[in-house]
Order: structure tokens, then sequence, then C-alpha cells
């Protein structure tokens, strides 16, 4: 379990159950706050759904979620609205809204709010150009690439500014200079607007770049808590069949924080 | 290996459960409708359904409805001549159409047309995380998506039904003209005045409100039943296949059945 002060999300004995398949046994998980916390964990160990019990779109089967010191797990919609006002959540697949432009996409949540149109164009443009793409706004998602999709979705998932940002494989399908460009949307969430990211992953050279600290999930709980260094340097089983696939580890290093 | 047939008992708790879900999904919807949280907002999503759902539905339903005032005319004026009767002709063609036809064919045209977009784009939507997506961003689906769509639907099958009741009779009326020798002003003043008695409340005639009550429910119901169908879609592309399969035998089936308790009403309990 992590130790960080003042942590945004906090996982205690948190089971959940898919018919006779346990998936999360028990898992205690507190990410602090303004830090980015990547899940690693072999297919099928439950790393996407430790996501969506974070964000209340799975209800845990035992123990308690507390995201920002709101209480989700006892299904009130009052605490779940309210935990979600501080939440933006990045989809594997970006999930948008098929039938709306990307200008459209990400002014949703603004314009759902009754934030006025003049300002919603402008933070719209200004979060378009904020991960390059700002002359694609009139494109609707079925003219966009993966990647493109992807940073769409990430300038809707920030635009509300939350305070905790949820990563479901941001960077599984893209290409590596994709990959390092939503990257840097990772870290700049972190360093330019002070977001706290919970980032699932199973890409390694992505997980060391943007991580301030990895947990492995192995057997339905946090098996092993490390930083990018002790990462690399472990000799855990789950950690060593992730690093035997990977290029030599001077490439997956982290780069130094930014100022923030 | 292949998946465990359910038992038949499991089936019809399934079936029970998904007709309670679409019952309420159809409430919240209405109550939606009736109480908006932004109107002006509410109404343009349901003008652009509505847009969609005519355009969609037009064609196919003024063609269909055509055909089937023609055949209906065929069928009931060969009838008719045997035994000297067919001056009854515009009348049973207007009654059939305005009572029966006309909103049993729109609904089916719409559960195949509409209802089966809307099932594939719901679910769809569902499969690929955009309704999650929504949600977390405390966009409810109910009145986002849901109302909008089974209104459109309400309204427009009450539209569509009135159109195919006009082409229907126009159509029995270019038959009624070619095979019996009906001028085509005759068989519309008389369809006109069959469906003027008896008159219910001061203004339709019985045969015109039980239509089109039938095609307002019809109209909900296939909205509700494609509605519910695509955001309980799981599975990728085989589950909004399903999804999509589910809810056009529903409405199919149920327009039957309602369709004849709504006749029952009209003609025995209010007889």
């Amino acid at each position: 379990m992590s130790a960080g002060a003042d942590p945004i999300v906090r996982l205690a004995g948190v089971a959940k159950r898919f018919g006779a398949r346990t998936i999360l046994d028990g898992l205690d998980l507190a990410v602090p706050r303004g830090t980015n916390y990547v899940i690693m964990g072999p297919s099928g160990t439950g790393k996407s759904v430790t996501l969506k019990i974070m964000s209340g779109l799975l209800a845990p089967d035992a123990g308690s979620v507390e995201i920002d010191g709101v209480r989700i797990e006892g299904g009130s919609r009052r605490a779940l609205r309210q935990a979600r006002e501080r939440l933006g959540f990045v989809f594997q697949g970006a999930a948008l809204i098929n039938w709306m432009s990307a200008r459209d996409n990400v002014a949703l949540p603004l314009r759902e709010r009754g934030v006025p149109e003049g300002e919603i164009r402008a933070t719209v443009d200004r979060r378009l150009a904020e991960v390059g793409l700002a002359d694609i706004g009139d494109k609707f998602p079925s003219e966009l690439s993966g990647g493109m999709r992807k940073r769409v979705g990430f300038a809707r998932a920030v635009v509300l500014e939350p305070s905790l940002v949820l990563y479901d494989e941001p960077t599984t399908g893209l290409d590596p200079v994709t990959t390092r460009i939503v990257d840097e949307l990772v870290i700049g969430a972190r360093d330019r607007h002070g977001a706290t990211g919970v980032v699932v992953s199973h890409d390694v050279g992505s997980a060391l770049r943007v991580a301030d600290r990895i947990g492995v999930l192995d057997g339905g709980r946090i098996a092993i808590e490390l930083t990018p260094d002790e990462f690399l340097r472990s000799t855990h089983p789950v950690v060593r069949s992730f690093l035997a696939d990977q290029p030599a580890p001077r490439e997956t290093r982290p780069p130094e924080r930014s100022a923030p | 290996m292949s998946a465990r047939r359910p038992s038949p008992l499991t089936s019809v708790a399934d079936g029970l459960e998904h007709a309670g879900r679409t019952f309420l999904l159809l409430v919240l919807a209405l109550a939606h409708a009736a109480l908006p949280r932004r109107p002006l907002r509410a109404l343009g999503r349901l003008v652009e359904q509505l847009h969609v759902q005519l355009v969609k539905s037009l064609l196919v339903v003024s063609v269909v409805g055509a055909f089937m005032g023609m055949i209906l005319a065929l069928q009931s004026g060969e009838a008719l001549r045997r035994y000297g009767a067919e001056g009854q002709l515009p009348s049973i063609v207007a009654a059939s159409m305005a009572r029966e036809m006309g909103p049993f064919v729109t609904a089916i045209i719409l559960a195949a047309t509409v209802g089966a977009a809307i099932a594939a784009e719901l679910g769809t939507m569902r499969v690929s995380e955009e309704i999650d997506a929504l949600e977390l961003m405390n966009i409810d689906p109910v009145p986002f998506l849901v109302t909008p769509r089974i209104v459109a639907l309400g309204i427009a099958a009450v539209l569509l039904t009135v159109l195919v009741d006009v082409v229907g009779v126009v159509g029995g009326a270019l038959v009624a003209h070619a095979h019996f020798g009906i001028s085509v002003p005759e068989f519309l003043t008389a369809s006109r005045d069959a469906l003027s008695e008896p008159r219910m409340l001061g203004v339709l005639s019985k045969d015109l409100y039980s239509g089109l009550v039938k095609a307002l429910v019809f109209g909900l119901m296939v909205g509700g039943l494609a509605c519910s169908a695509g955001l309980r879609a799981e599975g990728g592309a085989l589950g909004v296949g399903r999804a999509v399969r589910s809810s056009v035998v529903a409405s199919v089936v149920l327009t039957l059945v309602v369709g004849y308790v709504i006749t029952w009403v009209f003609w025995v309990v209010l007889a």
C-alpha cells in the first residue's frame, strides 16, 4: 500500500468477483495527490476493473472506495456525482460520442454545466491546441486516427480541470511517436495542471516515463509497489516477466520531472 | 466449446426482468419529457430525432401504405362483387386502414428501420464505452439519449400512421376505379363519410381514435424496447447484433399483442 500523505484515491479491502472468478481480493491502494500512479499487471488481473471501481462504473462486492474525501462504494448518487465532478477518465478506445465533432465532444461537459458558449469556444480551442489538434475541431471521430481520437479524449477528460485523471491503457495500439505524445500529455496533466493520474498500462516504456510509483497487480492485490528505478532493478517474477520483452532499460528510463 | 443453454425458467426470468427494466426506462424517459431540466436543449434534441426518424421512414411507409390500401381494395372488392356490394368498398378500406392496418404497418416498419437503428446505435455506444463516458461526465443517458428517441418515435408513429391511412385510401381508390368502376372522388367522399361516425368526445370518429391511440402506444413501445435493448448490449459486435434482433422481435410480437388489447378496449369495453 502506498504510504503517501493526503491520498486522493484510497481503496481499502476492495473485492470483486464475476461469477465464480475472483478478480480483486482485498485490494488496498492509496494514491498520493499530485503524482502519477501506474497500475501494471498481466492481462485479466483486474487493472481496468480497478479503474472502473475508482470511477464508480462498477461497485465493489466488499471494501471501501474514497475519491478526494468522498466515499462512493455505497451507491449514493449524490456521492458519485460529487466524486465525478473532480474526475476525468481517458478511455482505451477514447469513447468519443460518434455523432459529435471533436469540438463538440470536448465541449460536452462544459455545455452540460451551462457554461456560456463564448467561454466554451475559447476553452475548447485552448484544450485542442494543448493536445496538438487545433485544426481538427470540426472533424468527426470516424475521420480521426486512433492517436488523434485518444488526444481528443484526453482534451475532453481534462476540460473541467479535474483533480484526478484515470487513464485506461492510454498508449495501447499507438505507434511510438504518438505514444510519446500521449505520455507527455499525461506528464503535463500532473506538472502543469496539478492533476493526479492513475494509469492502467502494460506498456513498460510508457509506464516508466510517466510514473512516480508503479503498483504491480497480481492475485487480486497490489503485490509490490515501486518507483520506476526500483522497478527496473526488481527481481519480482511479474516485474521480470514484463521487463523480459523490453528494449534496453536506458531507453525506457523515466525523464526528470519538469518544474510545475 | 459451445455455451451452456439457459434453462426455460432462466429464460422466462430474464424476459420478465427485461420487460420490467424496459417499462421503468419508458416511465423514466416520459417523466424527463414531462419535466425537462433544460427545456430548450431537450426540444432541440427531440426535433433532431424527429427529423431523422421521419426522413428515414417516409418513403418506405408511403409505398407500403399505398400497396396495403390497393391490396385491401382488390381483395375486398372481389369478395363484395359476388354479392353486388362494391359500394361498401370505400368504408371497408378506410376503416381497415384507420383502425388496424395503418398503425400496424407503421409500427412494423418503424421497428425494422428506426427501432433497429436505435438499438444498434445505443448498443454500439454501450460496447464502445460511450455511455460510460457520459455517466462519468455526470450526463444522465436517459434525458440525453433515450427521451428524445422515444418521444420522437411516439410522435413520428402518429404522423406516419396518418400518412399511411391517407395513401392507403388513395391507393384503394385507384384500384377501385380501375377494377370496380368506382370513381376516385366518389371513393374518397365515401371514405371520409365512413370515418366521420361514430364520434368520440365530439371530435374524431372511434375508428380514427383507436388507430391514433394504437400508433402512439406502438411508437413509444418500439422506442422503449429499442433503447432498452441497446443500453443492455454487451459483448462487442455480436452483442449489438443480439440487441437489434431482440428489439425487432419483441417490437413485432408486442405490436400484435398490444394491438389486440387496444382493439378490445375500444370495441368491446367502450362499445
